[in-house]
């Protein structure tokens, strides 16, 4: 139950995340997960690549083969306008959620 | 010395370790399996270049050539459960299932409904014999889950049927023949409406054979069962027989029926009888089809739900086209009958004695036949068609003489006696 929740409410966010970084600069799904790790959002590297297919699927993101030094070809994903639209929509709601959240703190708060 | 595989991965050739290659194997399959989404392959094409990227990052790191066991149990901790990966694909067939709801209680709701049983995605049943859950042969198990009943009402209710009046045990015998035995995974899948595809059998075998291990008497029938089964294929076959005499019988007086209508039609039409018969006949199909279509409609049905529009509207037409022939023929029969009251009431008189026994049933027959010649004969309208009628009734009355006996004679000369007085 309480795993539940947790997840539940990371799950939102971290498609906002990844929006976020993707909207930032061109990127392939080995850096977002770097730049996720670093954020401590995201524990197995697995569920990302669903969760992408996804976004891209539902017109968010785009993406093109980029050749790499390293070894084949790679997926760098951008962000579409309805992505983009989405994001700044996104952006505020969080807003309006951690005002929310911090006045109920602040409620909480002896005098 | 470990002997290794070749393998290619996003496009790269490792060098693996067997243990490690079957341990990788048995992962990339279970995520394969836990996916739920359209675009399993892209998905799994970027899990697999993932993997090999790690198995780079790994080599070079180690110094080493050949991938091992150890980097395998890594990159699995790495990447998280085949679970909770499909987890996350979950949400997307769910989302495109419920993009219509924006509330977020029903979002909610819908998740936790989803979180079950996964990729079981419920198409139309099909009707089956459930024979693992069969008391006798598994109709009424059958037919509960088709119909998404509890399968004691619906022994409840065949044994009530049983019991009443009988027809519980007909209908039981008689679906036990038509309806086929869910004895493969696939058609139990079917049978649950669940698509049959190729991983949905493979778990439902798993699951079928861990419930026989769990209790290896479940799926034969108990000695009550047994008991009944043998006397519903003894009552089968001791029914089966009588039946097909009654269905003899039945079509045989139906048919005679259809014939005297057709001659006596024929001669009210002052139609040849060549003519006439085939009408009467086609009219005779028609009454029977209107019963026959519906009926045959519905088993079709009960059998498999999947059929075509064309199919519907064959049906319909067919239906509807009977329908027509067969009132008007009831039309025309009945409005000739009540032009001439004392035929009318001889003719009553003799399907009165009909339901008494089967000699009435051909001096019946005959009446009508005669009855026909005599309509004939007063008509008058047409010497030509006069000629050839009663040249036909005469070939009517001799095909039918055979069975003819004392009494209808009798009733034949009777009838000869009333019109001519007439």
């Amino acid at each position: 139950m309480v795993e539940n929740i947790k997840s539940q409410m990371r799950k939102g966010i971290l498609e906002y995340c990844i929006l976020e970084i993707i909207h930032q600069e061109e990127v392939y799904a080995t850096d977002i997960l770097g730049k996720l790790k670093a954020a401590n959002l995201i524990v197995v590297e697995g569920t990302l690549y669903p969760l992408l297919t996804r976004m891209k699927n539902a017109g968010m993101l785009n993406y093109r083969w980029q050749e790499s030094m390293a070894g084949p070809p790679r997926k760098y994903f951008c962000i579409t306008d309805e992505g983009a639209a989405l994001l700044q929509e996104l952006e505020k709601e969080w807003d309006a959620i951690s005002n929310s959240v911090n006045t109920i703190n602040k409620a909480a708060l002896p005098a | 010395m470990k002997q290794t595989v070749n393998i290619n991965l996003g496009g790269i050739v490792f060098h693996i370790d067997n243990d490690a290659y079957a341990t990788l194997e048995t992962y990339i399959n279970k995520i394969n399996r836990n996916l739920q989404s359209d675009s399993k392959d892209e998905i799994m094409q970027d899990i697999e270049a993932r993997i090999a990227e790690l198995f780079q990052q790994h080599l070079q790191y180690s110094k080493m050539e050949v991938v091992n066991l150890r980097m395998v149990n890594d990159i699995m901790l790495q990447l998280g459960s085949p679970e909770a990966i499909g987890a996350e694909s979950e949400d997307e067939a769910m989302d495109s299932q419920d993009s219509s709801h924006s509330d977020d209680a029903q979002e909610v709701e819908a998740e936790e409904i989803s979180s079950s049983p996964a990729n079981e995605k419920q198409t139309a049943k099909k009707l089956y014999r459930d024979v693992d859950h069969q008391v006798i042969a598994g109709v009424c198990a059958g037919l509960g889950e088709r119909i998404g009943l509890d399968a004691t009402l619906i022994r409840i209710i065949f044994v009530l049927l049983v019991v009443l009046q009988g027809a519980g045990l007909l209908a039981y015998l008689v679906l036990w023949i038509i309806m086929p035995a869910a004895d493969s995974a696939a058609r139990r899948l079917e049978m649950r409406g669940i698509d049959p595809s190729a991983e949905n059998i493979q778990k439902e075998v798993e699951r079928t054979q861990e419930e026989r291990n769990a209790n290896p008497n479940k799926g034969h029938r108990s000695t009550a069962g047994n008991l009944m089964f043998g006397c519903l294929i003894t009552f089968g076959i001791l029914l089966g027989l009588p039946l097909l005499f009654v269905i003899f019988i039945l079509v045989t007086v139906f048919g005679s029926v259809a014939f005297a209508g057709a001659s006596v039609m024929g001669s009210l039409l002052n139609l040849p009888l060549a003519t006439g018969l085939s009408f009467g006949s086609l009219c005779a199909i028609c009454s029977v089809l209107v019963i026959l279509i519906p009926l045959i409609v519905l088993i079709i049905w009960l059998v498999n739900r999947k059929m075509g529009k064309a199919f519907w509207i064959t049906a319909i037409v067919l239906w509807m086209l009977s329908l027509i022939g067969a009132t008007s023929s009831m039309y025309k029969t009945f409005t000739s009958f009540s032009d001439n009251h004392e035929q009318w009431e001889q003719i009553k008189n003799t399907i009165e004695q009909l339901s008494e026994n089967e000699e009435a049933m051909d001096a019946f027959e005959q009446a009508m036949q005669s009855w026909g010649e005599q309509m004939n004969t007063i008509m008058e309208e047409n010497a030509y068609a006069d000629g050839v009628t009663d040249d036909a009734a005469e070939e009517v009355t001799e095909s039918a003489t055979d069975d003819v006996t004392d009494d209808a004679n009798m009733v034949i000369s009777a009838s000869d006696n009333e019109t001519t007085t007439e």
